[in-house]
C-alpha cells in the first residue's frame, strides 16, 4: 500500500518541529499553483517567479502564526496576493514599463492554427494587463486557478457582492475588446 | 453597452451547470470559455531553481539565527585588564545613575521612540476583528483587535513615527480601511488602505 501523502497541516508541524528541509514539499506543492497567478498579476514570468520566492520565504518565517493550517493554500494565496501588491505599487513609483508578455511569448511555429492561437493568446494577455488590477486578479483567480466566487473573496479580502461586480466588469471589458474577432 | 444576460453571468460566476443556459446563450458563454483558455496555467514555467533558491534562503535564515543563538550561549574565556574592568564598571555605574535621575531621557533605548497607538473599530456583528499594515508586513492574520460590550473593537500597538498603511480584517476575510482615518490611498487593486501619520514622541527639556 502506498503511504499516504500528509496533509499540508502535518507538514506545517514537521517543520515546526524542526525539520526545515520539509517545507520543500509545500513549496513543490504549491510553486507551480501561484505561477500562473503571479504571471498574470505581474506581466512576466521572471518577476513572478520572485514573488513567489519572496512569498515562500515569508510564509515560512510567519508558519508559526498559520492558525487556519488545513486551509494553509488560502493563507498562502493571501500571501503572494500581497506580495503581487507590493510589486505593483513598487513598480507604479518606479513607472517602468514592462512587456512581460511579449518577451514571454514563445516563437510561432509552422502550423497555421498555432500561430493563430499564438496571436489570441498574446492579445489576451495584453487584454488581461489593461484592466484594472483588482478585475484582472478576481478574472485570473476566478479562469484560471479555478476559484470559487466565496474562495476569491478570502483571498483579495473583499465582499463576495464586490468580487461579482470585478468578474462582470472584466468580462464585458473583454467582451468589448473582442467583439467581432473571430475565436 | 450591451448587459451579460443574468443566466450567463451565474454560470459565469460558477452558480449554474452549462446544462442550465438555455441554447441562445450557449454560444456568448463558449467565446469566454476560449477567451479563458487563452491563459492557461500549464503556458506557466517558473525557473527551475525557485524550489532551491527558496530552501537555500531558508537554510541561511536559519544557519544566521543559530549562529546567532549559539554564539551567544557558547562560554568563552575573557581576558580583561584590571584598569579595563574598573572602567567599565565606572561606566555601568554612571548609566544607571544617568537613567534613575532623568528616566525620560533615554534616547536609543529599545522602544523609547515608539509611540502608543489605538486602533478602534465598530464592528458589532463581527465575530474577530484584526488590524494589519505595513507595521507587520501586511500579515494576512494581522493584530487582532479586543471587544467591548458596546460592539467596539480596540488594540493598542506601539508604532514608529513615519507614515503608515493598514485596513481592519474583519472575520478573517474582508479587508475594510478605517472609516475614522484622517486620509486613504489607492492599494492599486482598487482597494483603499488608510494613512496613519505618526509624530515622534515629544521630548520635554528638564
Amino acid at each position: 500500500m502506498a503511504p499516504a501523502t500528509p496533509t499540508d497541516a502535518e507538514i506545517i508541524q514537521q517543520v515546526l518541529d524542526g525539520d526545515v528541509e520539509a517545507f520543500g514539499v509545500l513549496v513543490d506543492r504549491y510553486q507551480e499553483e501561484f505561477a500562473a497567478y503571479a504571471k498574470y498579476m505581474t506581466g512576466s514570468e521572471d518577476e513572478a517567479a520572485d514573488v513567489v520566492q519572496e512569498s515562500l520565504v515569508r510564509a515560512f518565517r510567519s508558519l508559526r502564526r498559520c492558525r487556519e493550517r488545513a486551509s494553509f493554500k488560502s493563507w498562502l494565496f493571501r500571501i503572494v496576493s500581497n506580495q503581487c501588491k507590493t510589486y505593483l505599487q513598487r513598480r507604479r513609483r518606479r513607472t517602468e514599463v514592462l512587456a512581460g508578455t511579449e518577451q514571454d511569448a514563445a516563437a510561432p511555429d509552422d502550423s497555421t492554427a498555432e500561430v493563430e492561437a499564438e496571436e489570441l493568446r498574446h492579445q489576451v494577455h495584453q487584454a488581461l494587463q489593461d484592466l484594472p488590477a483588482d478585475q484582472r486578479e478576481a478574472l485570473v483567480l476566478r479562469y484560471v486557478e479555478g476559484l470559487g466566487v466565496q474562495e476569491i473573496a478570502v483571498v483579495v479580502g473583499a465582499g463576495v457582492s464586490a468580487v461579482k461586480m470585478r468578474l462582470l466588469r472584466a468580462r464585458e471589458a473583454l467582451r468589448d475588446r473582442f467583439e467581432g474577432v473571430a475565436l | 453597452m450591451k448587459q451579460e444576460h443574468e443566466l450567463l453571468r451565474r454560470y459565469l460566476d460558477g452558480e449554474l451547470p452549462r446544462e442550465a443556459l438555455p441554447v441562445e446563450l450557449r454560444a456568448e458563454a463558449a467565446r469566454f470559455e476560449r477567451l479563458f483558455a487563452a491563459l492557461d496555467p500549464e503556458d506557466v514555467r517558473l525557473r527551475t531553481t525557485l524550489r532551491a533558491d527558496v530552501m537555500r534562503q531558508i537554510r541561511q535564515e536559519r544557519r544566521t539565527a543559530w549562529r546567532a543563538f549559539q554564539w551567544l550561549v557558547a562560554p568563552r574565556p575573557i581576558r580583561v585588564s584590571p584598569l579595563a574592568a574598573a572602567l567599565s564598571a565606572a561606566a555601568v555605574l554612571a548609566l544607571v545613575l544617568f537613567t534613575r535621575a532623568a528616566p525620560d531621557r533615554m534616547p536609543g533605548l529599545p522602544g523609547a521612540d515608539r509611540v502608543d497607538t489605538r486602533f478602534i473599530y465598530l464592528a458589532p456583528q463581527a465575530s474577530r476583528v484584526a488590524v494589519t499594515g505595513d507595521f507587520v508586513n501586511w500579515d494576512p492574520d494581522g493584530v487582532p483587535l479586543e471587544r467591548r460590550s458596546d460592539g467596539v473593537w480596540v488594540a493598542e500597538l506601539r508604532l514608529e513615527p513615519g507614515l503608515h498603511h493598514y485596513v481592519f480584517v474583519i472575520d478573517g476575510t474582508e479587508w475594510r480601511p478605517d472609516p475614522n482615518a484622517a486620509s486613504h490611498v489607492d492599494d492599486g487593486f482598487g482597494r483603499r488602505n488608510s494613512v496613519l501619520l505618526i509624530a515622534p514622541p515629544v521630548r520635554h527639556a528638564s
